[in-house]
């Protein structure tokens, strides 16, 4: 099975922030909940950059490993999921996550956290696929029906990639193959044609 | 002569402290001095340093929140280390053993019975209020340490007996009871200080008692007032502890209090790392304070037995209070004699 990942390629990512548009509408977040959030660095200045983030479907999962009731688990294609029925919303996994993936949008009595929700990768949760009752809960889940992550599949510079590690991995590798990391292949632009770069 | 030893090797080891110190000290002049290094920094470098939120850069997010604009954060792995490797087993391991020692303890010195029997006659330890207000306390303490130990400990002690979903149920129950019942603690915690706290200041004879190790290791009886010097631990370990708890536990429970309370210094922000801190502090504090607990339960129920009537009825047997409070039973009856 392919190990899906997602990749921001910070060269290209332009913060026009559809991808967080794209997920909201596909999922039909609520208010004040961002599965998925655009960071701009030096914002205005040289060497501005901007960077997508979701979950990042981590191997070892730090939200897995501090949650107190065990709710995550990993699909075969290396998605972490969780299933809303077991979590209780203590917030321990956003406190763990280094990417601030974890958001709690329901609120229960006085204000206390409601259930965690995140990124699903687009592959939903753990009841039956596409039901109603799964896209209240996780959204849609493009994956069961053979589709990739709409924030990726939809980024209009293509600086977003997700999916199987290793095609995202030799996509990006043939970028900086090409663009070079900034000056470090020196002449191949002059000396080389693009099939040279390529082969 | 082993003090003057002491003294000798401190000081011989402050001296070579401070000489070791001084070579170091030139070197740093000499550097400021050198000519300034070359200042190129590498772009890329700069820009992984400020996705971990380690440069003051001009980052931005549409997304509100009060690190939103970090893309890797670091204090989660550090917390979640500290959480998986030490809080959870080392506590199940800490109470274990502390119930394990109480077990050892009792087949070693057994219940702790009267020596002269019981007189039959019963005099008044604790009145009304004091009841009420240690039941109030009491109870609240075993809520909350029986939910908050479920939910620390359940991942590892339940859901290989109930499952992960009937393990969620009782989770959230817990998660709820704990946090409405919490903020009743400190509640109780001030009421219990004013109630008790003039029985529980230093007495003449108390220094005594901790000599002795309270006669827990001699025959007969040391004196003692109305609380002797364990009782009078226990009352400030519970204040202390108690602050501890409930100062954590409210910057838990409440994740926008501090904005909320000290809107006029911004300094204190309530983000992740204070967050992380207090649920690390509160987790130890509230397990030493378990611990003590169970150690208090154990001495007033089951090692010494007449003890816990003092609670529930407020009467004991005049000779309990003559044997284990000497002084204090002393001045009940000199009370009475005055009286008649």
């Amino acid at each position: 099975m392919a190990r899906m990942k997602f990749l921001c390629d910070a060269e290209r990512c332009i913060e026009c922030n559809a991808c967080v548009t794209a997920c909201k509408n596909e999922h039909e977040i609520p208010w004040g909940v961002n599965r998925r959030r655009v960071v701009t660095i030096n914002d205005g200045e040289p060497g501005e950059r901007s960077i997508s983030v979701a979950c990042m479907h981590c191997s070892e999962a730090p939200c897995a490993t501090v949650c107190p009731v065990d709710c995550f688990y990993t699909t075969n294609d290396g998605v972490v999921l969780h299933d809303k029925d077991i979590c209780i919303g203590c917030g321990y996994c956003f406190y763990a996550c280094p990417f601030g993936a974890p958001q709690f949008p329901e609120t229960g009595a006085f204000g206390s956290r409601g259930k965690m929700d995140k990124c699903t990768f687009c592959a939903g949760g753990p009841e039956q696929a596409n039901s109603s009752e799964e896209f209240r809960k996780y959204g849609r889940n493009r994956m069961a029906e053979g589709k990739l992550p709409l924030c990726a599949e939809m980024c209009a510079t293509k600086a977003l990639l997700g999916g199987d590690g290793d095609k995202v991995a030799d996509i990006f590798r043939e970028r900086v193959m090409y663009r070079g990391a900034g000056a470090l292949q020196w002449g191949w632009g002059v000396a080389y044609d693009k099939q040279g770069v390529k082969g | 002569m082993t003090n003057s030893r002491t003294w000798v090797l401190g000081l011989w080891f402050f001296v070579s402290v401070v000489f070791a110190m001084a070579p170091l000290q030139t070197t740093w002049a000499e550097s400021e001095q050198a000519a300034p290094a070359i200042n190129n920094p590498n772009p890329g470098a700069d820009l992984w340093r400020a996705v971990r939120g380690h440069l003051d850069s001009p980052a931005v997010t549409q997304v509100k929140g009060h690190d939103s604009a970090v893309l890797v954060n670091d204090e989660g792995e550090r917390w979640t280390l500290i959480r998986v490797n030490e809080l959870v087993p080392k506590s199940r391991d800490w109470l274990l053993f502390v119930i394990l020692l109480l077990g050892l303890v009792y087949m070693i010195a057994g219940p702790q019975k009267l020596q002269h029997g019981e007189a039959g006659v019963e005099v008044e330890r604790h009145n009304t209020t004091a009841r009420f207000i240690h039941w109030f306390l009491a109870i609240i303490f075993i809520v909350l340490g029986i939910t908050g130990l479920i939910l620390l400990l359940g991942r590892v002690a339940l859901i290989p007996l109930i499952g992960k979903e009937a393990f969620g149920v009782v989770a959230r129950i817990c998660k709820e009871v704990h946090n409405f019942v919490g903020p009743l603690f400190p509640v109780a915690i001030i009421l219990v200080f004013f109630n008790l706290v003039r029985g529980n200041l230093y007495e003449r004879g108390d220094i005594k008692w901790i000599l002795k190790g309270g006669g827990f290791f001699s025959e007969g009886h040391v004196s003692a007032g109305k609380f002797n010097p364990g009782e009078k631990l226990l009352f400030w370990l519970t204040i202390f502890l108690g602050i501890g708890v409930s100062v954590t536990g409210y910057i838990l429970d409440f994740p926008t209090i501090a904005a909320w309370i000290v809107s006029a210094s911004p300094d204190f922000s309530q983000y992740r790392h204070v967050m992380e801190l207090s649920h690390v502090l509160h987790t130890i504090i509230a397990i030493v304070f378990i611990a003590f607990i169970l150690g208090h339960i154990f001495l007033a129920t089951m090692l010494v037995p007449g003890t816990l009537q003092g609670m529930t009825s407020g009467k004991v047997d005049a000779n309990w209070a003559k044997e284990h409070h000497d002084r204090w039973y002393a001045e009940i009856r000199e009370g009475e004699n005055q009286k008649s």
